[in-house]
């Protein structure tokens, strides 16, 4: 069974399938030094490739994932505040992928993003509510927040190119992370 | 209905993503994360194949775009979607929701050739050569097969 430090490694690329160590630390919040030599008893145990420095997750890495999911939420009572919590969520989600998709095709309109914003900072504040259910969640506020602070810079990359840190690339992680919580399946 | 294109016969149409005109490559079933992993892991195979995915969910390909595969297919979902989202970004051609004709599915290994263009994508399987191929009014085209 994978420790918790593990599992923010092991999921961060669960729920990226390709990725850096750089990437693997900035998305979990852990250090660097850290999270390298974690990885590569991943990479040792087989639960990952390393194809020069890009880390794969194999099916033996993400059976490990899967394990820890579903024991994360064994009491009945979180789960369906976490429930609960996704079905409003399903809503907020409809809302961002077409505000997302009408920024892109305006070419960045400005209003088109601030509707963005606005919707990403209704998802952080809601975020607060199941923070105590699952105290890992405060990491996606973390990089919502510095993303918006990108986007509010004037780096419009961050609001949805997949290869930064985007609030769609968040947004997405986060959205699969509750599924796997709930052991749902997505519908789209 | 689209048609044929010379060399091409024509097999369904779908909506497009994003307006990249044609392109070539070879199909690939994907139906689920592991197949999609699997696939991953062998970047030059990526980046010749058209990966069609059968299933209702789409989501479960969209890293795979990281890697610039030639071409998506798929039988559900609309551009508006993280699919679309990542896709339009990259500038992947992809065909959402196709409709098939004359055939109930792409099997693995068939040379496809996608065109998207507008909001509508369609697809079409290389034709063998030597195929004979006619036209809707039976003309022989000027390569010297006939579209069928």
């Amino acid at each position: 069974m994978l420790n918790d430090h593990q599992f923010l490694v092991l999921n961060s690329l669960y729920l990226k399938k390709m990725a850096s160590a750089g990437d693997l630390a900035a998305m979990s919040g852990l250090a660097a030094d850290d999270v390298r030599p974690m990885v590569s008893g991943f990479v040792d145990q087989e639960w990952v490739l390393d194809i020069g420095g890009e880390l794969v997750i194999q099916p033996e890495g993400m059976a490990e994932v899967e394990g820890y999911y579903s024991q994360a939420l064994s009491d009945p009572a979180q789960r369906e505040a976490l429930a609960q919590w996704y079905t409003r969520f399903e809503s907020i989600n409809s809302r961002f992928i077409k505000q997302v998709t009408d920024w892109q095709e305006t070419e960045g309109d400005a209003r088109a993003q601030d509707r963005v914003i606005a919707t990403v900072e209704r998802l952080i504040k809601s975020l607060g509510e199941i923070t105590q259910l699952a105290p890992r969640y405060a990491g996606y506020v973390r990089r919502f927040e510095r993303s918006v602070a990108m986007v509010d810079q004037g780096n419009s990359d961050f609001v949805c190119t997949p290869t930064v840190d985007s609030l769609h690339n968040i947004w997405f992680e986060l959205h699969e992370d509750v599924l796997l919580m709930l052991g749902k399946d997505r519908t789209e | 209905m689209a048609s044929d294109i010379p060399g091409y016969r024509y097999i369904g149409q779908g909506y497009s993503v994003v307006p990249v005109g044609r392109h070539e490559g070879i199909a690939m079933n994907i139906t689920s994360p592991r197949e999609m992993i699997k696939l991953m892991s062998n970047l030059d195979k990526v980046k010749e194949t058209v990966v069609v995915t059968p299933g209702g969910t789409t989501t479960f390909v969209a890293p795979l775009l990281y890697k610039k595969p030639a071409g998506i297919v798929t039988f559900a979902g609309t551009p508006e979607s993280h699919l679309g989202i990542v896709g339009r970004n990259f500038r992947i051609p992809i065909v959402m929701t196709l409709e098939l004709e004359g055939m109930d599915s792409i099997p693995d290994g068939t040379p496809l050739l996608l065109e998207c263009e507008g909001k509508l994508g369609s697809v079409y399987v290389k034709a063998e050569p030597g195929a004979a191929q006619q036209s809707e009014d039976g003309s022989v085209l000027g390569d010297g097969s006939v579209l069928g």
